[in-house]
């Protein structure tokens, strides 16, 4: 997990990582999956199943990959998860001025308002 | 065909080329050859008539003795040309040159075939002989009348594009190009053939390899692997969408993948990219070449030292790049020295901490609430250089230059793009850190007024950060810059003090082949 300055539409992830943040109505945690311009060749296809074969990236992760992929990058829920306070706020430098005493939640909103994205392994 | 043929003695005296004699000529008098003969008439000869009778006594008795002169003369009775050519022979010098090509040849052993009948507007006279190359321009080319042709046509606009350049899409790191083929009029596209392609890998210094080749008909595609020899599993790369052989269709190859897959991805210690020379041809015509060029990054000793943690005092340094391990820039050599009044300490130790995909973090030491001054040297693996002025005071940071959490914004390109952003253009998040508080920088001074900040390529001013007052104490923003060149060129972000400091952060640049 790290952060990275910028906006998702600026942001691609490495194959098996995804930006964290919160669901549309701002209750769930989310990992959300970017999903790149389809680059129609075998090599391509062979790595996508190589991280999947080799553990990189789940089967939800690969088949959704596999369906999304097109003309257009593609922002995709992958799943709700649990964030520890103390995981989070190590990634997250002073500078920012994070209040730490904010909930997870609300730190998060807070990072991604201050122009970062966290990226997180899927 | 036109050709001169030229033929001479050498002068035996000097060596220098000359004619001993001369063939004359006279072409008019309705177009007879009329020969005029030079010379006197030699020596004649005499046709004796000796008269005889028999006498009385049977003997034979001369009774007159006459003699006629007679005067030969030896000329051919042939055109001066088959005269000239058939005593070609006799010449020390003899040479063909072709007028359409400028290439001249020896003729050897010459041979006339001349039937030996009288010569018409249309007769034809064989002349044979063995060349032998003086000054041969290009090798031996057989054309073949109903020879069908081949042509990449790079931007799709239907016409052919001779020796040039696959065009480069950024976004999808693919190129392309267009086929055409033409029957042997040149016009009439062709729906068959066969269909051949040669794949070079060309260095940096120009050695060409061969890397694969290609053997199909039309509807064949480009990423069946039985229609290719290649070590390089090179159909692999193919997109699947443009792969297809075919009058006016599109041929689509993911070059990064290929290099990534077989070596010739640029690493930061590496220069490995090379150029791929695809050749096209049709029925054995004769190859027409397209390149797809090499692809342009940015690297550079892309960096920003600070204190990390108010709290636990680190301080360290982060190497910036671009998001992928190829494109990272990592510490070789480290100098930090480290000032507290006349105190001066040099750190040269550092650890890595952790990295990103797009940064190296090292840590260097630890700080405490005193005033400091430090004043940094890096060589990065790659070989680029930076250097860095800054300050702490209570643990933060007096520092202007790249941030540490965002990658280098560059898009890679060809030099002559024709799609997306140059490869010369990129752009920089800088921050710049100040502690307001606690009585500021009593040693170092402040900034001198608002707008002093500026960012500089090569010593020249790019932009002035006016919102960067005297008062502010974080403050960060995108800078782009334009490199003149593909050499190394230097970006400095610095801003001047009120006691006469210059706090600055700067660092090599330079775009570099990276596929």
């Amino acid at each position: 997990m790290y952060l990275q300055k910028g906006n998702k539409s600026d942001i691609l992830p490495p194959l098996g990582f995804g930006f964290l943040d919160l669901s549309h109505d701002g209750k769930k945690i989310i990992k959300f999956l970017k999903v790149d311009f389809k680059k129609d060749c075998k090599y391509y296809d062979d790595v996508k199943l190589k991280a999947l074969n080799t553990g990189l990236i789940k089967q939800s992760i690969y088949n959704a990959i596999k369906e999304k992929e097109g003309e257009k990058t593609a922002i995709i829920e992958a799943e709700a998860v649990k964030i520890e306070k103390d995981r989070l706020l190590k990634i997250i430098p002073e500078k920012l001025g994070i209040n730490k005493e904010l909930s997870v939640k609300e730190i998060i909103k807070a990072v991604i308002n201050a122009g970062y994205q966290i990226i997180i392994t899927l | 065909m036109r050709a001169k043929i030229t033929a001479y003695n050498n002068n035996a005296a000097t060596g220098a080329g000359c004619s001993d004699f001369g063939l004359s000529c006279f072409w008019g008098n309705n177009y007879k050859n009329v020969f005029y003969v030079c010379g006197d008439l030699g020596r004649s000869t005499f046709e004796d008539i000796i008269e005889t009778e028999t006498d009385i006594t049977g003997q034979t008795e001369r009774i007159q003795n006459t003699s006629i002169e007679r005067f030969n003369i030896s000329v051919l009775a042939i055109s001066p040309l088959l005269q000239f050519l058939k005593t070609l022979d006799k010449h020390e010098v003899k040479t063909i040159t072709f007028l359409d090509t400028g290439e001249t040849y020896n003729i050897k052993n010459i041979d006339i075939e001349d039937t030996g009948a009288t010569l018409t507007p249309t007769n034809l006279v064989y002349i044979n002989f063995e060349d032998e190359p003086i000054s041969q321009i290009t090798p031996n080319f057989y054309e073949i009348d109903a020879q069908k042709s081949a042509f990449w046509d790079n931007n799709g606009d239907g016409t052919a594009d001779i020796n040039g350049d696959f065009e480069y899409n950024p976004t999808l790191e693919k190129f392309t190009s267009n086929q055409l083929y033409f029957e042997a009029d040149g016009v009439t596209p062709a729906t068959a053939g066969d269909v051949k392609i040669y794949v070079y890998a060309i260095s940096q210094d120009e050695t060409t390899n061969l890397i694969g080749f290609y053997s199909g008909g039309f509807g064949d595609l480009l990423t069946d692997s039985t229609k290719w020899q290649s070590t390089q599993n090179i159909w692999s790369y193919f997109d699947v969408g443009a792969a297809t052989i075919g009058h006016g269709l599109t041929v689509g190859f993911f070059k990064k993948a290929f290099a990534t897959a077989n070596g010739y991805l640029s690493e930061e210690t590496e220069n490995r990219a090379v150029k791929l020379r695809f050749d096209l041809s049709i029925n054995s015509s004769g190859h027409q070449s397209s390149i797809q060029n090499l692809v342009y990054t940015i690297g550079g000793a892309f960096h920003r030292p600070e204190v990390r943690s108010t709290v636990t005092g680190v301080y360290g340094l982060s190497t910036l790049g671009k998001a992928t391990p190829q494109e990272k820039n990592t510490l070789s050599t480290l100098q930090d020295i480290e000032t507290i009044g006349a105190v001066s300490t040099l750190i040269t130790a550092f650890t890595l901490d952790s990295t990103t995909p797009f940064s190296n973090v090292y840590t260097i030491g630890t700080t405490n609430n005193n005033e400091k001054n430090y004043a940094g040297a890096i060589v990065t693996a790659g070989g680029y250089t930076g250097e860095n002025f800054r300050a702490t005071q209570n643990r933060v940071n007096f520092c202007f230059g790249p941030d540490e959490l965002a990658a280098i914004t560059h898009q890679n390109n060809v030099l002559n793009f024709t799609a997306g952003t140059s490869p010369y253009e990129f752009s920089i998040l800088y921050t710049y850190e100040r502690q307001s508080a606690g009585g500021g920088y009593p040693v170092t001074g402040e900034l001198t007024a608002a707008g002093d900040a500026e960012s500089q390529l090569n010593g020249v001013t790019v932009a002035n950060y006016p919102l960067i007052l005297t008062t502010t104490s974080f403050l960060q923003g995108t800078q782009v810059f334009t490199l003149p060149n593909t050499d190394v060129n230097t970006i400095k972000f610095t801003l001047p003090t009120t006691k006469g400091f210059n706090i600055f952060t700067e660092f090599q640049v330079q775009i570099k082949p990276l596929f």
